[in-house]
C-alpha cells in the first residue's frame, strides 16, 4: 500500500484568493501568528508561579517537608498515593527560589498540555480543549488558597502535574508508534494549510493564545476575588523568612516593617493570620504601645479546610457565631475536639510562631509539636523547634533538628546560621531576633492553663512580673485587645511618670470619658485633642440604628476607612475599642481567669 | 550454525557473569583495614550512640555507631575479642560504622563471658589518629529476643499516626504489631497504648484502644477479643495493666488523668491523676471488681510479683485532704498542689485460692522523703523491686529528675542504679525473663525523644552502664521524630497479625 502523504503545509504566505484580496497582514498579526501558544503558556505559568503566586508557593514549601531519608519520611509510607506525594514534595523543594520552582511547574504544565493535544489529535478550534487540564489545575490551586498547604498534602501541587506529564510522556510515544503524525516541537509556531483563510487563521491564533493565557489569568482572577488574603499573609511570611538570613541590623528591622506595611496596605482585609503576623512584627519592633491597632481587627473568616463561616472550623475562629469568642470554650476542649476529628483551626496556622514571638518559647514547642504530630514534620515547624531548642539551651535536640534540616535540599543557609549557635549562648544572645524574644520570656514557671491567650500575643494578663518593659507592653496590649480597661488602668499606673505610647494614651482617654479621675494620675494627659472629641461625637450615630439595633459590625469597615486618614499618626485604638473585635467586648476575661480559653 | 550459536551464548554468559561479579563487588560492603600508621590522641572516642565500656548480651545485634569528630573524613574501628576473633569496619559518609551481622555474631559467640577491645581510628587531614581503646563486655546471659514498644510523638495532647512495633534484638527486623489508621479519618482515628504480656510470653497479651473503636484488646492463644473494662463505680476504664503470672486475671488501675504544660523551666509537661483506683479483671469470666478505691488516696501502677501472691502498687495521698474543694474543682486542686503529690510503693498479699487480698503494707516510703515512685516492677527471681523515682508526681517520663531505683527485697536495701541512670529521664523500665537485663526508656540522647536503653543487672544487684537499642543506621536515632514508649521484652514474637487485630478493633 502506497504511503499517503500528509496534506502539504506551509508557513510561507499562502496564495489564496481570499488572502490576495485582503490587506497585507500587520506586523502584530504576523507576530501573533508566529508566536507558539505553548511558549505563551510556559511564560504565563512561569510568571504566575514565580511572581504572582511565588510567595504562596514559597510558604507552601515551608509547610512541606522532604528529605532523602526513609526514617524521617516514614510518615508518608502507606498513605494512598504516598509515592506520588513524596515526589511532589521533593519537587516542591525547588520553591526555595520561586523563579526556579516556577520553571519546573511551567515546564510540567506546558508539556502536559502539549502532549495532550498531540495524543488527542486535536486540530483547529478543538485545540482549545488541550488547555482544560491546565486550566482546572491552576484554577483549583488558586481556589484552594491556604488549603494548598496548610494541614493538607503539600505533595499535590507538584505531584499532580508530574504524574500528568509522566502519563502523557508514556502515551505519546505509543501513539507516535502507531501514527504517522510527526511529533511536534514544543516551540513550533502554528502551521497552516494553504487553504485556511487569513481571517480564520487570525481568529484561531487569538483564541489559542488566549487559551494559553487563560489558566494563569483564571488563577489570578480567583486569587484576587476569592482568596485575597492568601497572598497578603504569605508575603508577610516571606518577609519573615528573609529576615532570618539578614545580616544587616537596619535591613533586619526593615523586614519587620515591611511586614507591617503589607498588613497596613491591606486593611480592607481582616483575618486572624494577617493580624497575627502583623502583631508579631509589631512586637519584634517594640511598637506594641503605638502601632498594634493600626489595622482592622474584625476578622473576616479565612477560607481554610474547605470551610467558611458557620462551618466546623468556626468552633475556633468564627467571627460570626453567636457565641462570643473569648473564653467560650477552653483551648484544651477545642484541641480535644480537633483530636477527635471535629474540625481544625485557622489558629494553628500562626499559633506556634505567635507563642514564640511573644516570648512563650515552651508554649511554642508545645504547639509546634502538636503541628508535627497532626501533619507530620514541616520545615516551618522544625525551624521553629530548632530556635526554641537554642533558646532553651537544649543543644542536643537543636543538633537533631538541624541534622534533619541539613538533609533537606537548599536549607544550608538556615542550618549554617543556627548550627553556629549550638552550645554558644553568647551568639544566641547577640542574635536580634532571640534578643527580642528573650525580653518577653516568662520569669516564673506556671502552667499554660493559667494564661489568657489572645494567641497572637499570648501574654498572661494576670502576671505581675516580667523580664522587661516589653513584657509589660505585651501585657497592656493584651488587656487593650480584650478591652479589659480596669485591668489595663491598674497596670498602666506603673508607667505614671513616663510618657505613654499613643495607644495607651488613647485608651486612658477613652476610660477617662467616664472616669475622669484616672487622668489626674497622669497630669500631662488631658482629653485635649479635638480629634478625639469629634470622633467620640461622630461615632455615636453609628453604634445603633433608629430601632436600637447594634450596628457596630456593619459600620466598622467603612468607619475604619473614613477615619483612616483622620486618625493617621494619632492611632486607631478608639476605633478598635468601639467597633473592632466585638466579641471581645461581649465577655471580658477577668485577670484571675484560670481557664485556658482565649479571645481568639 | 548451532555450534556458533552455542559459542556466542557462552561468550554472552561470560560477559554477564563478569558484569554481575563487578556489580556485586561494587555493591557489597566495602572492606576496611586498620590504618598502617596512626597517631594516638590520648582521648576517648566520642561515638553516637555511646556504647563504650558497656556490658552487652551475647545475642544482641551489632552496635553500629557514628563517630563525632568534626575533623575526620573517615573512620575505622577494630574490635578484638579476648578469646580471639576480630572485626574491622569503617565508614566515610557521616562517619558511620555499620558492622557485618554475621561477623559480629561470631565475635560475640566466641567471646561470651569475656571482653572485646575496641579501637577507633579517625582520618584527619594530617593522617590517621587513634582514640583510647574502650571495652565491650559480653555477658554470659542472653536477653529475650523480642522487644515491643510504641512509637509516638513525644507527649502533648494530640496523637495521629502511631503503632506498637516489635523488634528482633538479634537483628534489624522490626515489624508492626498494630498501627492505627495512616490517614486522618474522623470515624476511625484511635489511639493505642499500654501493651502488656504475661510472663514474657506473647501467648497472652493486651493493649488498649482509645477514642473510636475503643476497648481493651485481649489476645489469648492467638484469639483476639475486645472487651470494655467499665462499671458504675469505675472511674474511667482499665489503664495500667499487669497480668497475673498464673491465673486468668489482670490487675488494672483506673485513672482520671489530665495534663498541663509548663511555661518555663526544665520540665515541659505534667501529667496528673485527679483520681485513681485499682481493679481486678477476670479475663475468662469477663468480670471486673474494684480492689482499692479510697476517697483520699490515689492508687495506681499495679504490678504482680512473679509468684502472683503479692500485688504491688503506687499510692499517693490527696494533698491537703482537709481542704475540701468542690468535686468539679478537683482537677484544679491537683494542679495547684501537683508538686505535693508523693507516691509510695505498697503491696497487698493475694490468696491465689480464694482470690482475695490481704491488708496493704508499705514497701517503699517515698512521701516521708518528699520523693515519688512510679512503675514498680519485680525481678523474675522476686528479689528486686525496680521503680522510677522523681521529685513528685507519677508520670516520670516527663520528669527530668526521674531515675531508676531498686530495693533488694531480701535485705531491704534501697539504692539508685547510678551507672545505668543519666541526668535525663529514665522510666518505663522492664526486666528480661532471666532478670539479668533491664530495658527502659530514656531521654538522654537529646532530652526530648525517648530511646530504648539496655543495662546489665548483675548477680549482686548492680546495674551497669546502659547502651542504646542498636540500629542498622545509627543515625536513625536522630532522624526518628517519635519516642519509644513502654518497651516490653518477650521471649517469642507476637503471632497475631496486624490485619487480625485491625479486624477485631474495627468490629464495634
Amino acid at each position: 500500500m502506497a504511503k499517503q502523504h500528509p496534506k502539504p503545509i506551509s508557513t510561507s504566505k499562502p496564495k489564496d484568493k481570499k488572502e490576495d484580496s485582503s490587506p497585507k497582514p500587520s506586523r502584530l498579526w504576523s507576530l501573533l501568528r508566529s508566536t507558539p501558544p505553548m511558549l505563551v503558556m510556559f511564560v504565563a505559568v512561569w510568571l504566575w508561579a514565580a511572581f504572582f503566586y511565588g510567595p504562596v508557593l514559597r510558604i507552601a514549601r515551608e509547610f512541606s517537608f522532604w528529605a532523602p531519608d526513609d526514617t524521617v519520611m516514614y510518615f508518608m509510607e502507606g498513605r494512598p498515593w504516598g509515592g506520588l506525594w513524596v515526589l511532589g514534595r521533593m519537587l516542591l523543594m525547588l520553591y526555595r527560589w520561586p523563579v526556579v520552582g516556577a520553571l519546573l511547574t511551567a515546564t510540567l504544565v506546558t508539556l502536559t498540555t502539549h502532549l495532550l493535544g498531540y495524543c488527542l489529535r486535536l486540530k483547529g478550534w478543538w485545540r482549545v480543549l488541550q488547555y482544560i487540564p491546565a486550566l482546572l489545575y491552576m484554577a483549583l490551586t488558586a481556589y484552594a488558597g491556604f488549603d494548598l498547604f496548610f494541614e493538607a498534602e503539600t505533595g499535590l501541587f507538584m505531584g499532580v502535574p508530574a504524574l500528568c506529564t509522566l502519563v502523557m510522556a508514556v502515551i505519546a510515544p505509543i501513539i507516535r508508534s502507531f501514527s504517522r503524525k510527526p511529533f511536534p516541537w514544543l516551540w513550533q509556531p502554528e502551521k497552516w494549510a494553504d487553504d485556511v483563510p487569513v481571517r480564520r487563521r487570525n481568529a484561531q491564533t487569538v483564541v489559542l493564545l488566549a487559551a494559553a493565557l487563560l489558566p494563569s489569568l483564571t488563577a489570578i482572577t480567583i486569587t484576587q476575588t476569592m482568596r485575597r488574603d492568601v497572598r497578603v499573609v504569605t508575603r508577610m511570611q516571606c518577609e519573615q523568612l528573609a529576615l532570618e538570613q539578614e545580616q544587616d541590623a537596619m535591613q533586619y528591622m526593615q523586614r519587620w516593617e515591611n511586614m507591617q506595611d503589607i498588613a497596613r496596605n491591606n486593611t480592607s482585609l481582616s483575618t486572624r493570620p494577617i493580624a497575627a503576623y502583623y502583631a508579631m512584627a509589631t512586637v519584634m519592633r517594640g511598637e506594641q504601645g503605638s502601632r498594634m491597632f493600626d489595622i482592622r481587627l474584625e476578622y473576616d473568616e479565612p477560607w481554610m479546610h474547605g470551610f467558611t463561616k458557620g462551618s466546623l472550623t468556626s468552633i475556633f475562629s468564627s467571627s460570626d457565631s453567636e457565641e462570643p469568642n473569648d473564653s467560650t470554650e477552653s483551648k484544651g476542649e477545642a484541641i480535644r475536639k480537633m483530636a477527635s476529628g471535629i474540625g481544625s483551626s485557622s489558629n494553628n496556622y500562626y499559633t506556634p510562631e505567635c507563642d514564640y514571638h511573644a516570648g512563650l518559647v515552651q508554649t511554642a514547642i508545645h504547639h509546634g509539636m502538636e503541628a508535627m504530630t497532626m501533619n507530620g514534620p514541616s520545615l516551618r515547624t522544625l525551624k521553629l523547634l530548632t530556635k526554641c531548642a537554642l533558646l532553651k539551651g537544649e543543644w542536643e535536640v537543636a543538633r537533631k533538628y538541624l541534622r534533619i534540616l541539613g538533609k533537606v535540599p537548599f536549607e544550608s543557609d538556615f542550618v549554617g546560621k543556627y548550627s553556629a549557635m549550638v552550645a554558644r549562648p553568647e551568639k544566641i544572645n547577640a542574635d536580634p531576633e532571640f534578643k527580642m524574644v528573650r525580653l518577653t520570656e516568662p520569669v516564673s514557671n506556671m502552667f499554660e492553663n493559667t494564661f489568657i491567650q489572645p494567641v497572637f500575643l499570648g501574654y498572661n494578663a494576670a502576671l505581675t512580673e516580667g523580664a522587661s518593659i516589653n513584657a509589660l507592653w505585651n501585657s497592656l496590649s493584651v488587656l487593650l485587645y480584650t478591652k479589659s480597661m480596669p485591668g489595663f488602668v491598674e497596670r498602666v499606673m506603673s508607667l505614671e511618670n513616663t510618657p505613654l505610647p499613643a495607644t495607651y494614651a488613647q485608651a486612658l482617654c477613652i476610660y477617662g470619658v467616664k472616669n475622669p479621675d484616672v487622668l489626674q494620675r497622669f497630669p500631662g494627659m488631658k482629653i485635649e485633642d479635638s480629634r478625639f472629641a469629634t470622633f467620640i461625637q461622630d461615632i455615636k450615630d453609628h453604634v445603633k440604628d433608629k430601632n436600637g439595633k447594634d450596628t457596630r459590625r456593619e459600620n466598622a469597615g467603612w468607619l475604619f476607612d473614613k477615619y483612616k486618614k483622620e486618625l493617621n499618626g494619632w492611632g486607631y485604638y478608639p476605633l478598635y475599642y468601639y467597633f473592632g473585635n466585638l466579641k471581645a467586648t461581649k465577655k471580658k476575661p477577668s485577670t484571675n481567669n484560670t481557664s485556658d480559653g482565649g479571645v481568639n | 550454525m548451532r555450534t556458533t550459536n552455542k559459542i556466542h551464548f557462552t561468550k554472552t554468559s561470560l560477559w554477564a557473569w563478569a558484569l554481575a561479579t563487578v556489580l556485586l563487588t561494587a555493591c557489597g560492603p566495602k572492606k576496611y583495614d586498620v590504618p598502617a600508621q596512626s597517631t594516638p590522641t590520648d582521648s576517648e572516642a566520642v561515638i553516637y550512640p555511646d556504647h563504650t565500656n558497656t556490658v552487652v548480651p551475647p545475642n544482641i545485634a551489632p552496635l553500629n555507631f557514628m563517630l563525632k569528630d568534626s575533623l575526620a573524613t573517615a573512620v575505622v574501628v577494630r574490635l578484638r575479642g579476648e578469646k580471639g576473633g576480630e572485626i574491622v569496619a569503617g565508614g566515610e559518609k557521616d562517619l558511620k560504622v555499620e558492622m557485618d551481622t554475621t561477623q559480629w555474631r561470631t565475635l560475640l559467640a566466641d567471646n561470651r563471658g569475656t571482653t572485646i577491645q575496641a579501637t577507633v581510628y579517625a582520618k584527619h587531614k594530617e593522617g590517621w589518629v587513634s582514640y583510647n581503646t574502650y571495652t565491650i563486655d559480653v555477658a554470659e546471659e542472653e536477653i529475650d529476643n523480642y522487644l515491643s514498644y510504641r512509637l509516638i510523638e513525644p507527649g502533648y495532647e494530640l496523637y495521629r499516626q502511631l503503632g506498637i512495633y516489635q523488634r528482633n534484638l538479634t537483628n534489624w527486623e522490626e515489624k508492626p504489631i498494630y498501627e492505627n489508621n495512616r490517614t486522618y479519618e474522623d470515624e476511625n482515628n484511635h489511639c493505642i497504648n499500654c501493651h502488656n504480656y504475661r510472663n514474657h510470653s506473647t501467648q497472652d497479651m493486651l493493649f488498649h484502644v482509645r477514642s473510636n473503636h475503643g476497648g481493651t484488646m485481649i489476645i489469648r492463644d492467638g484469639k483476639v477479643k475486645k472487651v470494655q473494662i467499665k462499671g458504675d463505680s469505675i472511674l474511667t476504664a482499665g489503664v495500667y495493666p499487669s497480668w497475673h503470672p498464673t491465673l486468668p486475671l489482670v490487675a488494672f488501675s483506673t485513672n482520671k488523668t489530665g495534663q498541663a504544660f509548663y511555661m518555663n523551666g526544665r520540665d515541659k509537661i505534667e501529667v496528673m491523676d485527679e483520681a485513681s483506683d485499682l481493679l481486678l479483671y477476670d479475663v475468662e469470666q469477663e468480670k471486673v471488681q474494684l480492689v482499692l478505691n479510697a476517697d483520699t488516696l490515689l492508687e495506681t501502677f499495679p504490678a504482680w510479683n512473679p509468684t502472683g501472691d503479692y500485688l504491688y502498687y503506687c499510692v499517693a495521698r490527696e494533698p491537703f485532704p482537709e481542704q475540701k474543694w468542690p468535686k468539679d474543682k478537683q482537677a484544679e486542686k491537683i494542679m495547684t498542689y501537683h508538686n505535693q503529690m508523693f507516691y509510695d510503693i505498697r503491696r497487698m498479699p493475694f490468696d491465689i485460692k480464694t482470690r482475695t487480698f490481704g491488708p496493704s503494707e508499705m514497701v517503699v516510703d517515698m512521701a516521708s522523703q518528699k520523693q515519688s515512685a512510679s512503675f514498680p516492677r519485680i525481678s523474675p527471681d522476686g528479689r528486686y523491686l525496680l521503680w522510677a523515682q522523681a521529685e513528685f508526681g507519677q508520670f516520670h517520663i516527663w520528669h527530668k529528675s526521674s531515675d531508676l531505683w531498686v530495693k533488694n527485697l531480701e535485705t531491704d536495701s534501697i539504692y539508685s542504679l547510678t551507672e545505668a541512670n543519666s541526668p535525663e529521664v529514665e522510666s518505663y523500665h522492664t526486666w528480661s525473663s532471666n532478670g539479668r537485663w533491664i530495658v527502659f526508656s530514656s531521654r538522654r540522647l537529646d532530652g526530648n525523644y525517648t530511646r530504648v536503653f539496655i543495662a546489665y543487672f548483675d548477680k549482686n544487684g548492680r546495674a551497669h552502664k546502659a547502651f542504646c537499642l542498636p540500629q542498622r543506621d545509627p543515625e536513625q536515632n536522630i532522624m526518628l521524630l517519635k519516642s519509644y514508649n513502654v518497651p516490653e521484652l518477650t521471649k517469642d514474637a507476637v503471632h497475631t497479625t496486624p490485619a487480625q487485630l485491625k479486624e477485631a478493633i474495627y468490629k464495634d
